[in-house]
């Protein structure tokens, strides 16, 4: 059945015509222009499709556009703030956490909702919390002190 | 993006999202064998793109409020709601103090972006051998809160699970929560899982003990899963530590029992011969952590 859906991406109300066997993933990428959720395995092993939603990352191909109704979702492009890069972004940046790229939103947005809920995170938690994305070129090494350095920012902004 | 493979895309069904029980269970009953419900979508949504799953219908059970509750009642027990996520149950502070073995074993299962959906309902009604939740879940003499078109029942989580993929639930029917026990101070639990880096474990094992210095309200429960097409309880194991001998000597027992009494099954991963190689090695490791930290 089609039907239409209103949600909040990036702070922006939008509006899509969507069939009931829609994925999140394939609405995003396909009808809302979101390019920066990745569509890789569709079977929720990757982690590339990660968003934000409701405050929570999930993977969005095993997730219906039509269970999205009403929420809000937050991809690597709504993370940074006025045209500035936020503390996560700027940490990939300087320790050259990426290597090509392609799951480097999904590593920002998942570690951005850790560190949002919780900056005190210890090494062996950020591991763990991230074991769900998966980095082909293998760039865990720099990513891990880029996610440790955000962190400070983190916890200066939540106790400000 | 589609490439036409069955791989990527759903097939077409129908979404309802019912914001009572009653309306659910009325959905049910006009679509029965067609309908399917939906809580974290995570198991299900991967099984319809394989085409491993048929549904005309999904019913989204996430607006119904009163599927929810997490609740944990002093000398009742935790009630945990058919929608409640992984990460949510994660959260609850009584989990880890007196449901050690639980938290556990939701730790290690899949991972945080797929705990923030998943539910602990969706993961046993998906029955699969290798899965974590049935484990800590009988060794915590945990039931199953089952509303239908007949009224509610509650069944043992030991009996819900009848075989491989298969429960103890009728299509007209719906889980509303599993309520665990209330554990005492006495009690002590563990969840050892062995398993290459995240992948299912080859075995899992929880251990539920209370009363360990007096004999005789002594109880043990010990509780295999991935070793069989459903979960195996070590009730000869568990019998030893009804007598009054040191810990050494009954956990010396217990493990031979395991050896002498329970044959693992062999599967593509792991031999029988290795599977009951490392529930003796297991066994021996959980019974006597938990008997230290008496």
């Amino acid at each position: 059945m089609a039907r239409v859906i209103t949600l909040t991406v990036n702070g922006r109300k939008r509006v899509a015509n969507v069939e009931d066997n829609e994925l999140l993933l394939d609405v995003l990428r396909d009808k809302l222009g979101v390019k920066s959720v990745k569509a890789a395995c569709w079977r929720g092993e990757c982690g590339l499709c990660s968003a934000i939603l409701d405050g929570k990352a999930v993977k969005t191909c095993l997730i219906l556009a039509v269970e999205a109704e009403g929420s809000e979702i937050t991809t690597a492009e709504g993370i940074s703030e006025d045209d500035k890069l936020s503390p996560i972004q700027n940490a990939f940046v300087e320790y050259g956490a990426t290597q090509c790229g392609f799951c480097t939103p999904a590593f920002i947005v998942s570690a951005h909702s850790i560190l949002q809920k919780n900056p005190e995170i210890t090494e062996d938690e950020i591991k763990e919390k991230l074991s769900g994305v998966i980095c082909r070129c293998g760039t865990y090494n720099q990513m891990l002190p880029a996610i440790k350095k955000a962190s400070k920012e983190y916890r200066r902004s939540k106790s400000a | 993006m589609s490439f036409g493979s069955p791989y990527f895309t759903l097939p077409r069904f129908r979404y309802e999202k019912p914001d009572t029980l009653e309306k659910a269970l009325s959905i049910l009953q006009e679509n029965k064998d067609d309908a399917r419900i939906l809580a974290g979508g995570v198991g299900l949504l991967n099984l319809m793109k394989e085409r491993l799953v048929e549904a005309k219908v999904l019913v989204d059970i996430k607006g119904i409020k009163e599927l929810h509750k997490l609740e944990y009642k002093k000398g009742q027990g935790l009630t945990i709601g058919s929608t409640v996520t992984l990460n949510e149950i994660l959260e609850h502070p009584i989990l880890k103090q007196r449901y050690t073995a639980l938290y556990q074993a939701i730790s290690t299962l899949s991972d945080n972006n797929l705990r923030n959906r998943s539910t602990l309902v969706g993961d046993l009604c998906e029955a699969l051998p290798w899965i974590d939740s049935p484990a800590p879940l009988i060794a915590f003499d945990a039931s199953v809160n089952i509303t239908g078109p007949e009224g509610y029942r509650s069944v043992k989580v030991e009996s819900f699970i009848k075989g491989m993929a298969e429960v103890d639930l009728a299509p007209v029917e719906i889980v509303t929560s599993i309520t665990l026990p209330e554990q005492t101070d006495t009690s002590r639990s563990i969840y050892l899982k062995f398993a290459r880096g995240t992948e299912f474990g080859l075995v899992n094992l929880a251990v539920v003990a209370s009363n360990l210095k007096k004999y005789v309200d002594r109880s043990v429960r010990i509780v295999y899963s991935a070793i069989d097409t459903k979960p195996v309880r070590a009730l000869e194991a568990e019998s030893v530590f009804k007598e009054d001998l040191p810990p050494r000597d009954m956990i010396s027992r217990a493990v031979e029992k395991i050896r002498d009494t329970i044959e693992p099954m062999s599967d593509n991963l792991a031999s029988g011969q290795y599977r009951k190689h490392l529930m003796q090695v297991m066994t021996y490791e959980a019974l006597t952590r938990i008997f230290e930290g008496a």
